[in-house]
């Protein structure tokens, strides 16, 4: 299938929309990126009535569940990548240097640091929960042969009783582990706790502390003040500290009391409703539970105590041989254990996520901070260059992105080209450096002769460098021009320009390979990454006319990206 | 039972502490007791036997024949077609039932005391064979009778034991230091003084003996493992060994000093401060890479001889949560604000963690988990990332610091600069760095697109050391333009031109950096600098001892030859005092520059004194009035110049 062939359902799809004023459609990308935060955060709400519950088609994951948790994350690492589109990037320094946004930036900043260790313990978290399913995990394990012996009941007994253990054992407790007697330690030391747990920070160090610090200076803006920016960044704030807040109380923590009083969320804004939902609901779950261990709300753990215990009980009175009604009694919590068991391998994922999250939070600050650095020098500056701004349109996520690159200075340059990769959440989190998406660009041009068109053909085959373009194709007017490949798409669009001087991006497309999607487009998010992480390609490709290659075809993607030509100033 | 359940937790809740203390034990009834053991370690987890008197073990017993035995009656088992009903359980069953209840109950008995596993030592190998065959029996023994119940119970019961002996094995309780506060300070002291190069070939010696396990305790270890997981006790096991190689790992953090600071702290710490942490911090990333990393897998892949797939996924977990807490402090590191002057250590950061990720990547096919690798890959590599965005920032921090060098007074006597010493010191280490500078450099020119074809040819750091140096060139033209004399602000170019170029010469990197056109340009730049200097300066006393307009038609202008003389004298006056403050540091460039000065305006003094003396009239007192200066008398004013005694003059005079 040649490239060509989609490209008529393709472009059906995109409505051309132009404003009049950059400052105009400025305004309603920050008005659209609060809509999609508040579109994001309220899927995640249980679904209110019944009638809901049947309407949806696969049944929502439970509240603080381990796959509730994905979609959590997922939504916030769209969000923040929205927000850095919408609000840092493709922005004069000199927005920032005003007031209030000069004091509002470097507080979200502070927060994201702040951010940071929290990440860190919940990394840690999980892995104490991971341990625990390895216990949970030999319980399963000896109790599921047949027949049941006193010596499988014994050893699914121990395991459990360390896990049960593990999961009651007090925060205080951890906290002393040092200064503890002997015996306290060996019994720490049995127990499983491991070291790396009470490492992890200074004793002092409190999860609830750091929730508290992060959301004290956190102060809804009145609503009279008027600048765009000031609410996205408030926005911000709110959910990262929501969502550190949600995780803090379902994962294992150091050291958490008080953590239900610690958010206040402001009422006004149509975006905090569904937080503020999210958090009434939470917060009555953890009142419930706050003094009992450490094991946190989160749904699996919980689960996981409770059958725990029962198990344990029927442990305790186990003769050999069973009877046969506990034995039917045990199977079905033994399945039930099974089945979370199967639900926690889904921690590793998790965790993944929870470092991506602290990586992109990194990456963000260094940014942020190129911003800010920008700021005080600015008078030396180059004159801010100013990328296309493309509105994203779909069904169900409309996505922004400002694709936009700044240069600095004459000296050094940096500048962060957006890319949307899809990430299908049925499969494993992939790590960042190993994806390299081929997009598909359309660009609007103007070439009526044979020659023309085979220079351009030939200018946008030097884009190459380190990326690579799978194929090249003019069409038969001469209007447009489509590349397939992994590339610079500013750098193409420079390089067109030279031939045709009114060049335009049309449109960008990530090509995903052919594979069956069975999940409806409605389940997958987009996510962005940076290129120059991008793998160098295995076989560089580049005839103007491609063969037949399946891998890469380039196929309709519900993404389309449309240009607002007036604010497209390259060079 | 439900309600029941609730009950027992909050009972528990409030009698953990009691329980653990173990004394009251026997006060709980029987039903209780069973709720206390759930807190207990796991060595109370094995009922106590009240009647291990009964037992009564031959001492005689031979344990080979014993298993040949049990061996023979497996075999008999294995072959009845009729599972259902057993053949006569044989005598020495029981016998060796018993044997191994009684061995794994004199262990469980001497509870909580060191027992270095001198137990299995002499009769370990029995206790291996015979949990194999204990093995056996369960997989052969028909269902629902009691004996496979017995079999399995003493099973469980022998996997206890060996948990227990296993974890006495691999699980080292650290020995606290005597004085843990002033260990670590003293530690910390030393990290502040000692030069680099001892810090860095302190630990090993220190820390010879990791992982301080002897062949022969290997050896029983891999046993123990291999016995546990091939009766289906390896999450068990695997548990004990995370559990103690990651306490045995932290604990060596904890000897190389790692601390590990908030991501906050970090952010707020001043730099001065931290520069002494991330020195450690780099000390024991190399550690980590060169000694703990290595010998952490070859210790693993002893134990795990039999079950390398199994060591493959613990090794890396652990490996990843080791790593990982120490990845997480430099990324807060990374992320602090930049400022050009902690380049170096972020460079050493960029070594070290590509150390880093070549010591987990290092190793044999077999032993490595794909997934888990590139996770962890992932993450190192996205920390060099940031680390490397950073280094590319702080060259441009460099350049903006050094735009912005706006001095308001020159420096005195035209010397070099100290702006010049401290950018070309900077770039002369950077260049040193080279090798790690390169690769950050081509990796984050993959976002800039090169815009000349000219940029194209060279690397990209060199291209970024060549815009450093045309910053600070461009810096250098606009700070001469303080100077309000001419001479003196090419003495000043030269001198910092000079400089450059001394120094790039002298470092054979700066040097492959900047090329060889480049330095052929900057020294004849230094000449033009010498020239003009000369020009300014001397021009106007070689003009005044010419001949030109001294004959007026063919006669000597006496009027002319003294007014001349005397601005001589006065231009002579004025250079002396002011050009001798001013400075040339460099002894080459004073010789030469004197010896170029003398050469051309000592000759020409002389013959001109020579050839007009004679014309000036009243007789040697005028001589001596008009001429003042002898040509050796030039020849040591010429000497005197660019010493820069400043201490004649004041400055302020020159500049006004």
């Amino acid at each position: 299938m040649p490239p060509t062939d989609n490209q008529g359902s393709f472009l059906n799809r995109i409505s051309i929309r132009r404003n009049q004023v950059v400052y105009e459609h400025e305004i309603e990308d920050l008005e659209q990126f609060q809509k999609h935060v508040a579109d994001r955060l309220s899927e995640l709400l249980p679904p209110s009535s019944h009638a809901d519950e049947l309407a949806a088609v696969d049944p929502p994951e439970t509240l603080l569940s381990i796959a509730w948790f994905r979609r959590l994350l997922d939504a916030f690492l769209c969000c923040e990548a929205e927000f850095k589109a919408v609000v840092i990037m493709g922005r004069d320094a000199a927005n920032f240097a005003k007031s209030p946004l000069d004091r509002l930036i470097p507080e979200h900043l502070d927060r994201t640091v702040k951010a940071l260790d929290i990440c860190n313990a919940i990394t840690h978290g999980i892995d104490l929960l991971l341990h625990w399913q390895k216990l949970a995990q030999i319980a399963v394990d000896s109790l599921q042969q047949r027949p049941i012996g006193e010596g499988h009941v014994k050893r699914a007994r121990k395991a459990l009783n360390t896990l049960l253990s593990s999961i009651t054992i007090d925060d205080k407790e951890n906290h002393h582990h040092g200064k503890a007697a002997a015996a306290a330690a060996k019994d720490h030391a049995t127990i499983g706790n491991l070291r790396s747990l009470s490492y992890c920070f200074a004793r002092s160090w409190s999860a609830s502390k750091q929730i508290q610090a992060m959301s004290s200076n956190l102060v809804a803006p009145r609503g009279g003040e008027p600048t765009g920016l000031v609410i996205p960044v408030y926005l911000m704030s709110f959910v990262l500290v929501f969502v550190m807040w949600a995780m803090v109380a379902a994962i294992p923590c150091q050291e958490r009391t008080g953590l239900g009083a610690h958010l206040q969320l402001p009422k006004q804004f149509q975006w905090a409703h569904p937080m503020i939902g999210l958090q009434e609901k939470i917060g009555e779950l953890w009142k419930k539970k706050e003094k009992k261990g450490r094991s946190g709300l989160l749904d699996e753990t919980q689960r996981l105590e409770k059958l725990g215990r029962n198990i344990v009980e029927f442990a305790d009175g186990f003769t050999f041989p069973v009877e046969a009604e506990k034995a039917a009694e045990v199977e079905e919590q033994v399945a039930e254990m099974v089945e979370i068991c199967q639900k926690m391998e889904e921690l590793v994922p998790l965790q993944l996520q929870v470092r991506e999250l602290f990586h992109r939070i990194v990456r963000s600050r260094a940014e942020a901070l190129d911003v800010l650095d920008q700021m005080s020098e600015r008078d030396r500056s180059l004159p801010i260059r100013r990328y296309p701004s493309c509105i994203v349109s779909q069904k169900c996520i409309t996505f922004s992105f400002a694709l936009c690159k700044r240069v600095f200075s004459s000296s050094y340059k940096t500048y962060i080209n957006i890319d949307i990769v899809v990430q299908n959440r049925s499969c494993r989190l992939l790590p960042t450096s190993t994806m390299g998406e081929p997009q598909k660009v359309i660009f609007q041009v103007c070439l009526h002769d044979c020659r023309s068109q085979r220079k351009a053909m030939k200018a946008i085959s030097k884009v190459i460098g380190e990326f690579w373009i799978n194929s090249i194709e003019v069409d038969v007017d001469g209007n447009n021009l489509t590349a397939v490949g992994v590339f610079d798409l500013i750098c193409g669009h420079r390089k067109l320009k030279k031939v045709c001087k009114k060049t335009k991006i049309k449109s960008v497309e990530i090509v995903k390979p052919e594979e069956p999607k069975k999940e409806e487009p409605k389940k997958e998010e987009p996510k962005k990454e940076e290129p120059k992480k991008e793998e160098e390609p295995k076989n560089p490709v580049w005839h103007y006319q491609p063969p037949y290659n399946p891998c890469y075809m380039p196929q309709p993607f519900y993404v389309a990206v449309e240009e607002t030509p007036h604010c497209c100033v390259i060079f | 039972m439900e309600k029941h359940t609730g009950k027992s937790s909050s009972f528990i809740g409030r009698h953990r502490w009691r329980a653990t203390l173990d004394s009251p034990r026997s006060t709980f009834s029987p039903k209780l007791y069973h709720k206390s053991t759930l807190q207990l370690p796991p060595d109370h987890d094995i009922p106590p036997d009240h009647d291990h008197n009964s037992y009564s073990i031959p001492d005689d017993v031979d344990y080979d024949q014993l298993l040949l035995q049990i061996d023979r009656f497996i075999d008999e088992l294995s072959t009845a077609e009729d599972k259902t009903t057993l053949p006569d359980i044989p005598h020495h069953l029981d016998t060796f039932c018993k044997i191994i209840k009684s061995k794994t109950r004199k262990s469980t008995r001497s509870g909580s005391a060191p027992r270095n596993g001198e137990m299995i030592t002499d009769q370990g190998t029995f206790l291996y064979e015979s949990v194999k065959r204990l093995w056996k029996l369960k997989t052969i023994l028909a269902p629902n009778t009691p004996l496979l119940d017995k079999i399995t119970k003493l099973l469980h019961r022998a996997m206890l034991f060996m948990e227990e002996e296993l974890r006495s094995l691999i699980i080292i309780e650290p020995r606290p230091p005597p004085e843990p506060k002033l260990k670590v300070m003293s530690l910390r002291y030393s990290s502040f003084n000692t030069d680099r190069s001892c810090s860095l070939s302190e630990p090993p010696t220190k820390d010879d003996d990791f992982p301080g396990f002897s062949e022969e305790k290997t050896m029983r270890i891999n046993k123990i493992v291999t016995t546990m997981i091939s009766v289906g006790y390896k999450n068990e096991c695997s548990n004990i060994y995370s559990m103690g190689r990651g306490n045995a790992l932290y604990d060596q953090l904890k000897k190389l000093d790692f601390e590990k600071l908030n991501a906050e702290d970090v952010q707020k710490l001043n730099w001065d401060w931290l520069e002494a942490d991330v020195s450690r911090w780099i000390r024991i990333i190399k550690h980590c890479s060169c000694v703990l990393i290595p010998a952490e897998r070859l210790l693993g892949e002893k134990i795990f001889s039999e079950h390398l797939y199994v060591f493959r996924g613990l090794f890396s977990n652990l490996i990843r949560s080791v790593v990982t807490s120490l990845l997480d402090y430099a990324a807060a590191v990374a992320i602090r604000k930049r400022s050009a002057e902690r380049l170096f250590k972020f460079l050493d950061m960029h070594e070290a963690l590509n150390g880093l990720r070549e010591a987990t990547n290092d190793s044999s096919d077999e032993t490595k988990d794909e997934q888990s690798c590139n996770d962890l890959n992932a993450e190192i590599s996205s920390v060099i990332d940031r680390i490397g965005e950073g280094v590319v920032n702080m060259f441009g921090d460099l350049e903006n610091s050094i735009r912005n060098d706006v001095a308001k007074t020159p420096v005195p006597g035209g010397a070099v600069h100290p702006l010049t010493r401290y950018v070309l010191n900077y770039v002369t280490c950077a260049c040193e760095y080279g090798d790690t500078l390169e690769p950050i450099f081509q990796q984050n020119a993959k976002l800039n697109q090169a815009t000349s074809p000219e940029e194209m040819e060279k690397s990209p750091m060199a291209a970024q050391i060549m815009s450093v140096m045309s910053v600070l060139d461009d810096n250098l033209a606009v700070k001469s333009t303080l100077y309000k004399d001419p001479s003196l602000r090419y003495i000043f170019l030269m001198n910092n031109g000079r400089y450059i170029l001394q120094k790039v010469k002298g470092s054979s990197e700066v040097k492959k950096v900047m090329g060889d056109d480049w330095c052929r340009r900057r020294s004849s730049e230094v000449r033009h600098y010498h020239k003009s200097y000369q020009r300014e300066t001397w021009t106007r006393v070689l003009q005044c001892i010419s001949q030109e307009g001294i004959q007026v038609k063919g006669k000597v202008d006496k009027k002319v030859l003294k007014e001349r003389l005397k601005n001589l004298n006065a231009m002579l006056d004025e250079i002396g005092k002011t050009q001798s403050t001013w400075v040339v540091s460099e002894e080459q460039l004073l010789s030469e520059l004197r010896a170029s000065i003398s050469g051309v305006v000592i000759p020409a003094y002389r013959s001109f004194v020579g050839r007009y003396k004679h014309h000036l009239e009243g007789g040697v007192k005028s001589i001596d009035k008009y001429i003042k200066y002898q040509p050796e008398d030039i020849e040591t004013l010429i000497e005197s110049l660019f010493e820069g005694n400043l201490t004649s003059m004041s400055r302020r005079r020159f500049y006004s």
